[in-house]
C-alpha cells in the first residue's frame, strides 16, 4: 500500500480527495464521507488480505468492481463507493489510505480546523488541554483538534506541533540548550589558553 | 591531571543564573528519504531556496529542491545518522561560512570545520556561501599585475588583479603547479590567497599545504578542502566557500586577494550527481540544464572594486571608511565638470576619480582644512584561476568551453611540450589573456613584444629542422632564436622569479645574446647572469622591481653588463674537445623537442646548473666587472656586493645535495 510519506502518491491521492469534497460538500454529507473514509482506510490497513486483494494488479479489474458492488454499494455513501470505483478503474486502490488522508485535511481546512499534536512527559489533565486548546485557537485562528500523547524522553514540560510549526517547552530541550552553551564556553575558554584542568606530576 | 573543580563549579553555577529559559520555536519537517547525500523532507512549506537547515543528528543541509509537497535538500555532513522519520529544522538562514584573519594559515573544510588538527576557528565574522556579483558601476577596469612568477606566463600571458584566468589541461600536465608558484610568488606582498581543493585525494592536499609551509606562503593562505572521500555537496559548495572568504578580505579591507579553484571539474561532476539524485532533468552529458550558471555565478565574482575617494577634513584618519565624512559638493555651485563626484554624496570613483577630486580640492577657499582621502576598504581585487582538467586534450568538451567563455582568458598546458621536457608546458600559441598589456608593466611590456612572434615564427619552422633541410640564414636566426627562447622559458617548480630578474632574463634572450651559446648552456648561463646582476647591482634590480620602469639607457647599460659578462662566462665554460657554439643548435634543438636528438636537454629535463658551473660563476662576476671597469655599475655609483644572493642559491646546493636536479614542472 502506499506509504503516506510517498509525495508523489500525496500529490495524486490530494486530486481525488479534493473531488470528493466538492461533491460531498455539494450533498451536504462532507463529514459523513470523512467518517466512511477513516473507516475503510483502517479496515485496509488492518487486514492484508483486503490491502493485498486491492493492490495486487492480477486480478482482474472488472472481477474487482463487482466485488467492490457488492461489498460497499448500500452500505457506504453513494459518493463512497463510486469513488472506489473510479480509483479501481483507474487502478489507484492502493492510494486509499493516502486519500483519505488528504481528504481529512482538506475538510479539516474547510472547516477552519487544525490538527494540534502535543507530547507530554506525563498525561494532562482536562484543564491543561482546555488551556492549550483555547492557546492553540488563538494562535492559529482555527478550531484546533488536540492528539496527545506522553513521551518520557521529554523529562517535563510539552512539545506542541501545529502542522510545520514546533513548540519545544520541555525540560530535555532546556537541558540540552543549556549544555551546548556549557560546549560554547569550555570551547572558546579551551582555546582561548584557559583550562579547567592542571597537570599533576 | 587534576581538575580545578571550584573554577568548573563556579562556571557552572554562574551558567545557571543567567540562564533564561525560552520556548524553543522552529519550524521542522520529517525525513522520508534519505541516502546518498541527498534527503527529501516531508514539510517546511516556508523553507526558502538554499537555506540552511538542520537534522537531529546535528548535520546541516541545503534546501535544493522546492516541491509541492517536500524539499530536496543535500546534507552537508554524515548522512549515515539520517533515518527516515527524523526532525528537520530551519534555521532561518542562507548558508554561510565562517571569514577573517583567524581563518589565514588554516586549513578547513567547505564549511569552515579546521580538518588541520589546531582547534576550532574562532571568529565573529560570517559571509553567505554565494552573494551577488558587484555591479558594473561598483567594478573598475583591470589595471593592475599579478605576478606569477613564472616566466612563461608574466612576459606573454599576464595577469592582472581582478582578472579570471583559466588554466586548463590534460591530466598531470602542472597545472596544480602553475598555482602553487603564483601563490608562492606572493609571499612579501599584500595578496591574500586562498586555494580551493576540490574532489582531491587527501595526500595530494597534503603535499601541497606542506609546500605552502616550506615557503612561508601559509602566512598569507587559506586553503580550503573537499576531498575525494567528502559527499559530492561538499565538493559542490568548496569553490564558494572559499570565494567567501576571499570576498572578506576585498571587501571589508580593500585587499587584492586570489582565488584558485582546483578543480572545477569536480566541482560540475559533484554538482551532476546532486542533480540526477533529485531528479532534476538531465541535459547534454546528464549535467543539469544550469551547470553554466553553476561556474558564472562564481566567477562573476571574481572583479576589481573601483577605489573610492572624498574630499575630508585634515584630521580624518587614515584608515576611515566612513563615507558620511565626505564633503559633498556644494549645492547651487556651477562647478566645472571635472570637479564634481561621482556620486551626490560627494564620492569619486576610480583613478580619474582622484584627479577630479584633486582638482575640486584645489579650487576650495579652505582647502588646507581638507584633503583627498582614499577609502581603504575600496580598491579591493578578487582574482580567480580556475583549473578545469580536459580529457585528450579535448578543450571543446561541454564543460571546458563553458569556462572558457567565462573567464578572461586561458592557460593551455600540453602534454607533448610537457614530456618534451618544456615546463611548465604552457602552449603559448592558444593561451591568451584577454587583459594582456593593460596588466603588464611597462618594462614587460617593452621587451616581450616580439616574443610571441619569435615563438610562433620557430614553431612554424620547426618542422624543417625535423627533416634535415638546409635553410636560409634568417630561417636559421629565428631557429636559434626560438630554441633559445623555449630553453629560457623552463623553469623549475617552487622557483619563482622575482620581476627583475624575469626582465634581465628575457631582455637577454630577446635581444639575442644568447643566439650563440649551445642550447645546453643557456639555463647556467642565466642562472649565472641573474646572480651576477642581483650581487653586483642590487640598487638596481630594486629599482626595476618598484618603478617597473626600464628606460633606454638602462637597457643600454644591461645590454653591456650582459654582453661582458658573456665574455668571461663563455670562455670559462667553453668545453674541451668541443667547438665554441653548435654546428646548428636551433636546428638541434627543434630535433630534439621533437624527439628526433637526445642530450642533457633531452625528455624531462629542465634542469639547474650543476655545482661546478654554480661554483664556476664566483670568476666571472668579478672579472665582469673588472672588464667592464671599476666603478661602473648599470647606472651610478658602484654598490657593495648583496649580502643576500638569491634564495636560490644555497636552496640549489641543498637541492643538489639531495640528488634532486632537474625538477620541473608536473
Amino acid at each position: 500500500m502506499a506509504e503516506l510519506g510517498n509525495t508523489k502518491d500525496l500529490a495524486v491521492a490530494r486530486v481525488y480527495a479534493a473531488s470528493t469534497l466538492e461533491i460531498a460538500e455539494a450533498e451536504k454529507t462532507a463529514d459523513q464521507v470523512l467518517s466512511e473514509l477513516g473507516d475503510l482506510a483502517g479496515l485496509v490497513q488492518s487486514s492484508p488480505e483486503l490491502s493485498d486483494y486491492f493492490s495486487r494488479p492480477t486480478v482482474d479489474p472488472g472481477q474487482r468492481e463487482e466485488a467492490l458492488e457488492r461489498m460497499f454499494r448500500g452500505r457506504c455513501l453513494d459518493v463512497v463507493t463510486d469513488l472506489l470505483q473510479i480509483l479501481n478503474r483507474k487502478g489507484r486502490l492502493s492510494l486509499l489510505p493516502a486519500v483519505a488522508k488528504t481528504y481529512q485535511q482538506a475538510h479539516d481546512e474547510l472547516r477552519g480546523r487544525i490538527e494540534v499534536s502535543i507530547r507530554s512527559a506525563v498525561p494532562l489533565n482536562e484543564a491543561q488541554k482546555e488551556t492549550l486548546r483555547a492557546w492553540a485557537q488563538r494562535y492559529t485562528g482555527k478550531i484546533p483538534d488536540l492528539i496527545e500523547g506522553t513521551d518520557l524522553s521529554l523529562l517535563a514540560g510539552i512539545a506542541v506541533q501545529i502542522e510545520d510549526e514546533k513548540f519545544d517547552m520541555s525540560a530535555a530541550q532546556r537541558l540540552s540548550g543549556f549544555r551546548q552553551r556549557l560546549l560554547d564556553r569550555a570551547s572558546r575558554e579551551i582555546y582561548g589558553g584557559k583550562t579547567y584542568v592542571t597537570p599533576t606530576a | 591531571m587534576k581538575f580545578k573543580v571550584d573554577e568548573i563549579t563556579s562556571v557552572i553555577a554562574e551558567e545557571i543564573r543567567q540562564y533564561r529559559g525560552k520556548v524553543d520555536v522552529a519550524e521542522v519537517g520529517r525525513v522520508i528519504e534519505v541516502g546518498d547525500g541527498i534527503a527529501r523532507v516531508y514539510g517546511l512549506g516556508n523553507a526558502m531556496a538554499n537555506e540552511r537547515v538542520e537534522f537531529a543528528n546535528g548535520a546541516f543541509g541545503q534546501v535544493f529542491n522546492l516541491e509541492e509537497n517536500s524539499v530536496g535538500i543535500v546534507i552537508l555532513g554524515d548522512y549515515l545518522g539520517i533515518n527516515e522519520g527524523d526532525e528537520v529544522r530551519r534555521t532561518g538562514e542562507l548558508l554561510s561560512v565562517p571569514c577573517g584573519d583567524k581563518l589565514v594559515g588554516r586549513v578547513v573544510d567547505p564549511l569552515g570545520r579546521p580538518l588541520d588538527g589546531k582547534g576550532v576557528v574562532e571568529t565573529p565574522h560570517r559571509r553567505p556561501l554565494e552573494s551577488v556579483a558587484p555591479g558594473i558601476a561598483g567594478r573598475q577596469p583591470v589595471n593592475e599585475p599579478l605576478q606569477t612568477g613564472i616566466k612563461a606566463i608574466d612576459s606573454m600571458i599576464p595577469i592582472g588583479r581582478g582578472q579570471r584566468e583559466l588554466i586548463i589541461g590534460d591530466r598531470k600536465t602542472g597545472k596544480t603547479a602553475i598555482a602553487i608558484d603564483t601563490i608562492i610568488n606572493q609571499k612579501g606582498g599584500d595578496v591574500m590567497c586562498v586555494y580551493v581543493a576540490v574532489g582531491q585525494k587527501e595526500s595530494t592536499v597534503v603535499s601541497v599545504v606542506e609546500k605552502l609551509r616550506e615557503c612561508g606562503a601559509m602566512d598569507y593562505t587559506i586553503v580550503v578542502s573537499a576531498s575525494a572521500s567528502d559527499p559530492a555537496p561538499l565538493q559542490y559548495i568548496a569553490p564558494y566557500a572559499g570565494c567567501a572568504m576571499a570576498e572578506y578580505f576585498m571587501y571589508r579591507h580593500g585587499r587584492a586577494t586570489l582565488c584558485i579553484y582546483d578543480d572545477l571539474t569536480k566541482q560540475a561532476y559533484a554538482y551532476r550527481q546532486l542533480s540526477l539524485l533529485l531528479r532534476r532533468p538531465p541535459g547534454r552529458e546528464a549535467y543539469p540544464g544550469d551547470v553554466f550558471y553553476l561556474h558564472s555565478r562564481l566567477l562573476e565574482r571574481s572583479c576589481k572594486l573601483r577605489d573610492e575617494y572624498a574630499v575630508v577634513a585634515e584630521d580624518t584618519p587614515q584608515d576611515s571608511c566612513d563615507r558620511k565624512l565626505a564633503r559633498k559638493h556644494p549645492q547651487g555651485l556651477k562647478a566645472e565638470e571635472h570637479h564634481r563626484p561621482d556620486d551626490a554624496d560627494g564620492i569619486y570613483h576610480r583613478p580619474a576619480g582622484l584627479e577630479h577630486a584633486r582638482a575640486w580640492l584645489a579650487t576650495l577657499p579652505d582647502k588646507e582644512k581638507y584633503k583627498v582621502h582614499r577609502f581603504p576598504d575600496s580598491g579591493g581585487s578578487l582574482t580567480a584561476l580556475p583549473v578545469i582538467e580536459t580529457l585528450e586534450g579535448e578543450v571543446s568538451a561541454y564543460i571546458p568551453t563553458n569556462v572558457i567563455s567565462i573567464t578572461d582568458g586561458q592557460i593551455y598546458l600540453e602534454p607533448a611540450l610537457f614530456f618534451a621536457g618544456v615546463r611548465p608546458a604552457v602552449n603559448v600559441g592558444i593561451s591568451v589573456s584577454r587583459v594582456g598589456g593593460n596588466a603588464q608593466r611597462k618594462a614587460m611590456k617593452k621587451i616581450t613584444g616580439s616574443l610571441r612572434l619569435d615563438l610562433a615564427a620557430y614553431r612554424e619552422l620547426e618542422a624543417f629542422a625535423q627533416v634535415g633541410t638546409e635553410v636560409d640564414a634568417t630561417t636559421k636566426r629565428q631557429l636559434d632564436r626560438g630554441a633559445r627562447m623555449v630553453e629560457l622559458l623552463k623553469q623549475p617548480q617552487y622557483r619563482p622569479y622575482k620581476f627583475s630578474d624575469q626582465i634581465v632574463s628575457i631582455f637577454a634572450g630577446t635581444r639575442g645574446y644568447l643566439d650563440d651559446l649551445p642550447i645546453h648552456q643557456v639555463q647556467p648561463f642565466e642562472a649565472d647572469l641573474l646572480k651576477h646582476v642581483n650581487d653586483e647591482y642590487p640598487e638596481r634590480s630594486r629599482e626595476l622591481t618598484e618603478t617597473g620602469e626600464f628606460s633606454d639607457e638602462l637597457q643600454e647599460k644591461l645590454g653591456q653588463v650582459i654582453k661582458n659578462f658573456k665574455a668571461v662566462w663563455v670562455s670559462k665554460h667553453k668545453p674541451e674537445g668541443e667547438a665554441e657554439t653548435a654546428g646548428d643548435p636551433g636546428r638541434e634543438a627543434a630535433k630534439k623537442s621533437a624527439g628526433l636528438g637526445d642530450g642533457p636537454e633531452g625528455a624531462g629535463s629542465a634542469q639547474r646548473p650543476d655545482a661546478a658551473g654554480s661554483q664556476k660563476s664566483a670568476g666571472p662576476h668579478h672579472e665582469a666587472r673588472k672588464a667592464a671597469g671599476d666603478g661602473q655599475d648599470l647606472i651610478g655609483t658602484r654598490v657593495p656586493k648583496s649580502t643576500g644572493p638569491r634564495e636560490g642559491k644555497s636552496e640549489r646546493g641543498a637541492l643538489q645535495d639531495a640528488g634532486m636536479k632537474g625538477k620541473g614542472h608536473g
